[in-house]
């Protein structure tokens, strides 16, 4: 098996007709045909007759859009951060969210959105700051759990009181901040409801480097299953892949983050259906879960932003509401097979 | 080619103890060399200081002409590799895909492989004689199957010599005689192995070639039959043995006294 060209070009065909569907759906519904033909005028590719209200275009171009491709690619970004954490730390349970490492983003881009308030590149800093929580927090719990003899459970659970302290401080940020600045922390929680194109601009190309590198590398997610002094013997040098994967996936976690808040349960649920679809090469793993992922996402923000109509339920309430119960069966898996 | 693998003057130390102690043996091309002793004789830091995951306090060890700790991660991997003792290999994946892992060191620095690198993990399947299992998964098979792969993946890595870690150990006797069966047969192509066995009679009958380890020490080298004698058992494993005589292959056979008067 080298790349699975066939499962990502017909998983990427799917992913675009999802997205096509969830721009469709909305207090007012516009037809795909119509989307499609008023994409292709905006592209300037042939010459369409304008036969469709201006209303519609500012609604699919500046609305719909931006919030359907910031979905799909937190989501890739994710998916793909969660399949990297798994395979790193060797643990099927490990995920952003779980491992303190989102939340750690989280707070860290709260501090500078209320420190910095009146900066006017803020937007641009708040990838870097997230990252910088990130690496915080993913090292943080990495070195608690070791202490604890490093077992499936204690990376959990030291994920989990990372996370519980680091919201728990988010939290009082947002509380003590200035009351107009609210509503813009509010996206922390987890949803695209603030989704603009500057933002896709500003994390897209963090997440496009990361994937094609979590790609490219993904043949050393597979050798560091083994244990360390085998795949050394092998001829990998197992410090400076995991570094390489640590990084890379922060980067990856602390840019969906950075204008998504916190999302949890995409990374966990999206790359074990692919292992459990395809196996455990993580050259499937990889490629297709982040597809999934962002297939995932886009359908919940659909269903977040229609089922209870016109009251909006954050993406991160529904991901939590499937994704919980999934983490409490893949937990009794796991001890199972302990 | 000869002295494929020199080791001269080894010595390895850990805080502040001998582990191993002035260690010296030479190995040519196509033998199955055992080594044997006592546990805790220094076997497992040999193997990890021939493969380089540790390095010597003192001496050195030459590879095919190559000094093992002055390679690269990467150019050592194509001079030896290793079947470990206890490997922890994915469940989900496949028989060929943990085959084709031997091929790493050749691949790119992406890791890639090419067709050459399928060609050659499917003639180790072959010569392992495990093709058919090739698309199983990990979690469905035997003790057995699983230590055949690591050896497969051994093959597939191409190497000169090949260190076989315990590779009998918690296997029936059946599966013990299949996995030595498949090293014998590959020691056919020319191929070197240096095996760490317990079982002392399937070391007797395997091995062209025996080296005793006590206390970090060698205690001596040479043929089965030399190595094998109740002196040199009382040295090494403070053991009161008497030496039979295989009847089919006339090798020495291990039989323990014990001092038990109701027997």
């Amino acid at each position: 098996m080298i790349f699975p060209w066939k499962y990502t070009l017909l998983s990427l065909i799917i992913l675009c007709s999802i997205m096509v569907i969830s721009i469709s759906i909305g207090p007012v519904y516009i037809s795909s045909f119509e989307i499609l033909k008023i994409i292709t005028n905006k592209l300037q590719i042939i010459e369409i007759e304008k036969s469709w209200p201006q209303s519609f275009e500012s609604i699919i171009l500046n609305i719909r859009m931006p919030r359907v491709f910031l979905a799909g690619i937190v989501g890739l970004a994710l998916s793909i951060s969660g399949a990297s954490y798994q395979a790193l730390f060797k643990n099927p349970l490990a995920d952003p969210y779980l491992l303190g490492i989102a939340s750690g983003a989280a707070l860290s881009v709260t501090i500078v959105m209320t420190q910095f308030e009146n900066s006017s590149l803020i937007t641009n800093f708040i990838p870097v700051s997230a990252f910088s929580g990130a690496i915080i927090c993913v090292t943080a719990t990495y070195y608690i759990s070791t202490k604890q003899h490093g077992s499936t459970n204690t990376l959990i659970l030291s994920g989990i009181a990372i996370a519980s302290i680091t919201q728990a401080c988010t939290s009082f940020l947002m509380l003590y901040s200035n009351p107009d600045l609210r509503p813009l922390l509010s996206w922390i929680l987890g949803g695209f409801a603030s989704a603009q194109w500057d933002q896709i601009l500003i994390i897209g190309p963090y997440i496009l480097i990361s994937t094609i590198i979590s790609i490219s590398i993904s043949k050393y997610f597979n050798l560091i299953q083994l244990n360390q002094e085998h795949s050394q013997q092998l001829g990998l040098n197992t410090q400076k892949i995991k570094l390489i994967i640590v990084i890379n996936s922060s980067i990856n976690t602390a840019a969906a983050v950075s204008f998504a808040g916190i999302i949890g349960f995409v990374g966990l649920i999206c790359p074990h259906i692919i292992r459990n679809i395809f196996g455990g090469d993580y050259r499937n793993i990889i490629p297709l879960s982040g597809i999934f992922g962002a297939i995932l996402l886009v359908l919940s923000d659909t269903i977040s932003r229609t089922i209870l109509n016109p009251v909006e339920i954050p993406v991160g309430i529904l991901t939590a509401l499937f994704g919980g119960p999934f983490f409490l069966y893949l937990l009794a898996k796991t001890k199972n097979q302990n | 080619m000869n002295n494929l693998l020199k080791i001269s003057n080894l010595s390895f130390k850990y805080e502040g103890e001998h582990i191993l102690k002035n260690i010296n043996f030479e190995n040519s091309t196509g033998k199955l060399t055992g080594v044997i002793g006592p546990n805790g004789a220094g076997k497992s830091t040999l193997f990890r200081l021939i493969t380089g995951t540790l390095k010597p306090t003192n001496g050195e060890i030459v590879i095919a002409g190559q000094n093992v700790s002055e390679l690269s991660i990467k150019n050592r991997a194509k001079l030896v590799s290793l079947v470990p003792q206890n490997p922890e290999i994915p469940s989900t994946l496949s028989v060929y895909e943990t085959v084709l892992f031997g091929r790493h060191p050749y691949t790119n620095f992406l890791g890639w492989e090419n067709k050459k690198d399928l060609d050659a993990t499917n003639k180790s399947l072959k010569l392992t004689k495990i093709e058919h299992l090739g698309k199983r998964k990990i979690q469905t098979l035997s003790g057995g199957e699983k230590q055949k792969v690591l050896i497969s993946m051994s093959v597939a890595q191409n190497t000169p010599i090949t260190l076989l870690d315990e590779p009998t150990s918690n296997l029936d006797i059946d599966n013990q005689i299949l996995i030595l069966n498949t090293i014998k047969n590959l020691q056919k192509n020319n191929h070197s192995f240096l095996i760490s066995l317990h079982d002392l009679n399937l070391a007797s009958l395997y091995c062209d070639e025996l080296i005793l380890l006590s206390k970090g020490k060698i205690i001596t080298i040479g043929t089965p039959k030399s190595v094998l004698t109740e002196d040199n058992i009382k040295k090494a494993y403070d053991t009161e043995i008497k030496i039979l005589e295989h009847p089919v292959y006339n090798t020495p056979i291990i039989t323990p006294i014990i001092s038990n008067p109701s027997k």
